[in-house]
């Protein structure tokens, strides 16, 4: 913990804001990700992260590389962060052991096959989850998946394979409104939690945000739309 | 006067002299009564009317030699 005068320097744009203060800004402190994903939608969701003072970090890539260098930068941003890297290969416990001591699980994986994996992981250990991805212009988050939902209702993410639209700015742009959504989630965990969609589309510049994301059919969640 | 707390935040500048009130007030309970010293200029100005903007009742400033006193209640 910093010091009292250097930490309500470095927040207290944020101790201001009528919804953070000081004890929004403590939380913050408390509080842990888990971030699945060292690209480019992580790095703007990790550095927004780590500047509004989230203190204890967890970053999963098979990459070490990748995320040692994320971990670097996020480090240099605010060096009162805690930062800890892991690659699946090396990971000591198992997927539920690791996603149960965050606070909350970021999958920026843009993996279905992951997003699923983490998902069911999250909803065993009631973890809470937000999930994002992009493919070419569109893209989404998705908050408190549900694992059924998500396997019956086929990925958000087409498998075009298209190219980035603009070189990522949507990866960007998710990144930073993830790191809003979760930020916020911190500071005030809703209640009930019910799969919600945000969606964004680059050529049109649409934002679709929190529509209810769930196979209709669904036996497990049972939310109104 | 009686009050349940007393900050002296004439050492600060602005934003940082509302940072210091609002983190002690956050501290006290509700119904509780801050002292705050304060310059006059930019924080005589500044800090009741951002108080105010957070629903705080504040007295009207009183002379302390070459500051003030506020008095604020936790709502
Ligand atoms: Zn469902």
């Amino acid at each position: 913990m910093e010091k009292q005068t250097s930490w309500m320097d470095r927040y207290s744009r944020q101790i201001l804001l009528p919804e953070i203060g000081g004890i929004g800004q403590k939380k913050l402190g408390k509080s842990s990700v888990g971030l699945v994903g060292a690209n480019s939608i992580s790095q703007p969701f990790f550095l927004y992260g780590v500047g509004a003072g989230v203190g204890k970090w967890g970053l999963l890539d098979p990459s070490l590389s990748s995320a040692n260098n994320l971990a670097f930068q996020a480090k240099s941003r605010n060096p009162n962060i805690e930062v800890r890297v892991y690659s699946p290969k090396n990971l000591k416990e198992d997927i539920e052991s690791w996603v149960k001591q965050w606070s909350i699980v970021i999958d920026a994986s843009n993996n279905h096959v992951i997003q699923q994996k983490l998902t069911s992981a999250c909803q065993l250990t009631r973890t809470p989850i937000i999930s994002a991805g992009c493919d070419g212009s569109t893209g989404w988050i998705l908050q408190a998946p549900c694992p059924f939902c998500l396997t019956s209702t086929p990925p958000l993410h087409s498998t075009k394979n298209q190219k980035n639209w603009v070189e990522n700015m949507v990866p960007g742009l998710i990144g930073s409104i993830l790191a809003q959504h979760a930020i916020l989630f911190l500071l005030k965990p809703p209640k009930i939690a019910s799969p919600q969609l945000t969606n964004f589309t680059a050529d049109t510049y649409t934002l679709l945000n929190k529509i209810p994301y769930k196979d209709p059919n669904c036996p497990t969640c049972h939310i109104t739309s | 006067m009686n009050t349940d707390a007393f900050i002296d935040i004439t050492a600060d500048n602005c934003p940082m002299t509302f940072v210091r009130v609002k983190l002690k007030l956050e501290e006290m309970s509700s119904g509780q009564t801050l002292t705050v010293r304060l310059n006059g200029g930019e924080p005589i100005k500044n800090v009741p009317i951002s108080l105010q903007d957070e629903n705080y009742t504040v007295s009207k400033p009183r002379a302390d030699g070459n500051c003030f006193l506020l008095t604020v209640k936790k709502p």
